[in-house]
């Protein structure tokens, strides 16, 4: 080999290694990891010079090579960013079967049930037809769990619903959420589930904000093959609403609306829909049409998509995150001041594993 | 740390480098030593002391052996003690292998193998003893060979000439060969071991004509990129710490006869058994029946060099058949073919070899080898059919890479255009080290 190319190959070799030490050096604090060589190696990961380049180079080298799986991210024809979720061990199955039940009987109560299946399945069209084998079947899990409530529970099925309605802008592209227009349908299907009366669309004004963002799914790399969102609100004509969100420290924010209209004040745009999820929620509304007074639900973010429309029948919505919220806060609400129960989760969520631990602290 | 690690290709090798030809020339032994056990102490501390301990055991063991050189009695039972103790060492860590599902050699194979040869060699008056403990150590466990090979024999410990000095070629060489052999584990390896679960969980579901053979054509791209890639890495490292060792795969993937491809995969491995075992054993007559004997001898300790298991060693026996078959007539039949032909053969044979190599138990290789032949399964499925999707560029770059065509263009540049050659090396090394960087982030 010439010397002056040998010369270049040692250059490029000690310049990144002097680069990325350097780098190292002057980082705040080495990063986690199980020893010190473990660190070394997680820091120089972090700080090696153009890390946001190359790391997106191999992602995008594969990209241009057909492949549309990236971790558990698929990338559909559409630009939607559809996230597959993990098979639930079966203690995930038995803790929510446990925990639902128990609270039931603690409260002479048969609570509704409705797990939302994600984009990954409902929205398979935008999918290569060999690619559904390998997307974990999401209606046997749903299935599986409410036969596990073995009738003790009233299980809300929304799977063929989203499904029907597919060609539709139900699911973010680029968010592991349904959208309005998707929470409408299952709200559609919660409402004949709870046997009251669906609202009309046409009921509500809309209001389009957030146009061109890109959600959390969207990372630098996915964002070049991947469409944006906007976010639809759908504020309820027939009467006002008051929003109360209760934190753990014991603050209290009211608000009149349950949109917030200034989306610069999120990094999460679906956060317009109620200004984001709190540890615990209460909608009331002195208008209600419903013939039920009061729901008390436990959920999670999926709720920003259907959560509005409900306000419409019930004068009083408890919305409740287990995951969030503290024994004290949970100490405060009854169950014995509802007339109905519900459990609403995300499939990705549930499979997670919710807090349903915390249902011992509702009085 | 790892050697295909951020910390090994940024921190360790370059400070490595640095300290080696900082060092005055009359410690450079002294300080590839401390290099190369440095190594094996942040990358496997847990053999360290065993290492060190058994390098400095049988330094003394030959020098001992070598003394009593003209007593044969006392002589022959220090051999035989090297020997079994060196065994034993290959024994324990062939089962530590199995146990933590590992399947090539490392440090304490490597190390004892070398050793084995090496008191062969010498109470056979082959060699001259290495009289410096420090060359002995490193010719035992120098830290690039001590993954997968090449397998040295004491006449292959090779300084090059002038190591002591700081050479802007031979440095500039190495990490052309250490790029590269990293490109091959990191960039076409690692990823090839994924495409290989995938494809063998889809088999498990729906076995299929074409998803067995793909299958073991990406297993054979595998088990190739990783032992030629860590060989080409410590053939780069050799030449920057001033050693040149032996190379240890040449194409076989491509060869015109089983026997051949014996002789370019894993070559100093089989080189090694066949001077030590087959050269050993062969007799003046030389029959056929010898021959046979010996032939899947030499196979089934090529086979056991990746572990002591069944599958190595019915894959050793495999591939003894095949070999003698050839001798006895299927060789002067092949050589009349096109060559074509002949390859074809050979990487069929080679292909159904990988099934037992891949694999222990019977019912899988049963299954997948009546699915080869066609027998009750479908010529493909969806399954495979989406995984080839996903990895076109895998599957392209590793049967072009397999294959000797970029290679010996390299080699046509390096003899006809040398200034060609070395611009070609270094656009190579830049894009190779882009390509490691970003796979190892």
């Amino acid at each position: 080999m010439k010397k002056f190319a040998a010369f270049i190959i040692i250059t490029m070799v000690l310049s990144m290694s002097t680069a990325a030490l350097l780098n190292v050096f002057f980082a705040e604090s080495l990063p986690s990891g199980e020893n010190f060589l473990d660190k070394i190696e997680n820091s120089l990961s972090e700080n090696i010079p153009f890390r946001e380049k190359l790391s997106g180079l191999m992602d995008a080298v594969r990209y241009s090579s057909g492949v549309r799986h990236f971790d558990n991210i698929y990338i559909g024809n559409d630009g939607s960013l559809l996230l597959d979720i993990e098979k639930p061990t079966s203690r995930t199955f038995s803790a929510a079967k446990n925990y639902v039940l128990a609270f039931a009987e603690k409260n002479q109560v048969k609570p509704y049930f409705m797990l939302i299946p994600t984009a990954s399945v409902i929205l398979q069209q935008e999918l290569d037809s060999f690619i559904g084998k390998d997307i974990y079947n999401q209606r046997n899990m749903i299935n599986n769990m409410y036969s596990e409530f073995g009738g003790k529970v009233r299980t809300t099925d929304i799977y063929q619903t989203l499904y029907d309605h597919r060609s539709e802008y139900i699911y973010y592209h680029t968010e592991n959420l349904p959208t309005s227009l998707g929470g409408y349908y299952i709200y559609g299907e919660l409402c004949s589930r709870l046997g009251i009366e669906q609202t009309p669309m046409d009921t509500f004004s809309v209001a389009y904000a957030a146009h061109g963002f890109y959600g959390s799914l969207a990372t630098d790399f996915f964002r070049q093959y991947s469409s944006s969102d906007f976010v639809s609100l759908y504020e309820y004509n027939g009467g006002s609403v008051i929003l109360e969100r209760r934190e753990n420290n014991g603050s209290i924010k009211i608000s009149e609306s349950l949109f917030v209209y200034n989306e610069e004040t999120f990094e999460d745009k679906t956060d317009m829909v109620f200004g984001g999820i709190s540890p615990v929620m209460e909608i009331t509304s002195a208008e209600s049409l419903g013939e039920r007074s009061s729901i008390l639900i436990f959920g999670d973010e999926s709720a920003k998509s259907w959560l509005p429309f409900l306000s419409s029948n019930f004068g009083k919505i408890t919305f409740v995150e287990l995951d969030l919220a503290d024994e004290k806060l949970l100490s405060k609400i009854s169950a014995a001041d509802y007339d109905e129960i519900l459990f609403a989760y995300g499939a990705s969520t549930f499979v997670e594993g919710i807090a349903f631990e915390k249902l011992e602290f509702i009085g | 740390m790892k050697i295909n690690s951020l910390t090994f290709l940024y921190l360790f090798l370059p400070a490595a480098l640095i300290i080696f030809n900082l060092t005055p020339q009359k410690f450079k032994k002294i300080s590839l030593f401390a290099v190369s056990f440095a190594f094996i102490a942040l990358s496997q501390p847990e053999n360290f002391l065993l290492i060190l301990a058994d390098a400095v055991f049988l330094f003394m063991l030959s020098k001992i052996m070598y003394k009593k050189r003209e007593n044969p009695k006392t002589k022959k039972a220090i051999f035989v003690f090297a020997l079994v103790c060196n065994a034993a060492v290959i024994i324990v860590s062939s089962v530590s292998n199995q146990i933590y599902g590992r399947f090539a050699p490392f440090a304490a194979m490597v190390v004892s193998f070398t050793a084995i040869g090496y008191f062969v060699d010498l109470y056979k008056n082959e060699t001259e003893p290495i009289d410096s403990f420090f060359d002995f150590a490193v010719f035992l466990a120098f830290f690039g060979k001590l993954f997968r090979g090449p397998l040295l024999r004491a006449k292959d410990l090779k300084f090059l000439p002038n190591y002591n000095k700081f050479s802007l070629s031979e440095t500039g060489n190495g990490l052309y060969y250490i790029i590269r052999g990293l490109a091959k584990y990191v960039v076409l390896a690692l990823p090839l071991v994924q495409l290989h679960e995938k494809l063998l969980a889809s088999n498990s579901e729906e076995i299929s004509v074409f998803g067995v053979w793909l299958d073991m054509f990406v297993f054979a791209m595998m088990l190739f990129f990783d032992l030629s890639g860590f060989c080409d890495m410590a053939r780069g490292l050799g030449r920057c710490f001033g050693l040149d060792l032996p190379q240890n795969f040449y194409f076989p993937f491509q060869s015109p006869s089983v026997s051949d491809f014996l002789d370019r995969f894993n070559m100093t491995v089989t080189g090694f058994f066949r001077h030590y075992v087959y050269d050993v054993l062969r007799n003046d007559k030389n029959s056929r029946p010898q021959f046979i004997v010996n032939t899947v001898l030499i196979c089934m300790l090529c086979g056991t060099w990746f572990g002591i298991e069944m599958n190595f060693i019915l894959w050793g026996l495999y591939i003894a058949a095949f070999i003698i078959i050839e001798e006895l007539f299927l060789g002067r039949f092949l050589e009349k073919l096109p060559h074509f032909f002949a390859r074809a053969y050979t990487f069929a044979v080679t292909m159904f070899s990988m099934v037992i190599f891949s694999n222990s138990e019977t019912g899988f290789i049963f299954d997948s080898f009546k699915a080869m032949f066609g027998i009750n399964a479908p010529m493909t499925t969806d399954g495979i059919v989406y995984i080839i999707s996903q990895n076109v560029f895998l599957l392209l770059a590793g049967s072009f890479f397999m294959l000797s065509a970029f290679s010996m263009l390299i080699h046509y540049l390096y003899k006809k255009k040398p200034a060609l050659y070395s611009a070609v090396a270094v656009l190579e090394s830049a894009f190779l080290l882009v390509l490691i960087t970003a796979e190892l982030l």
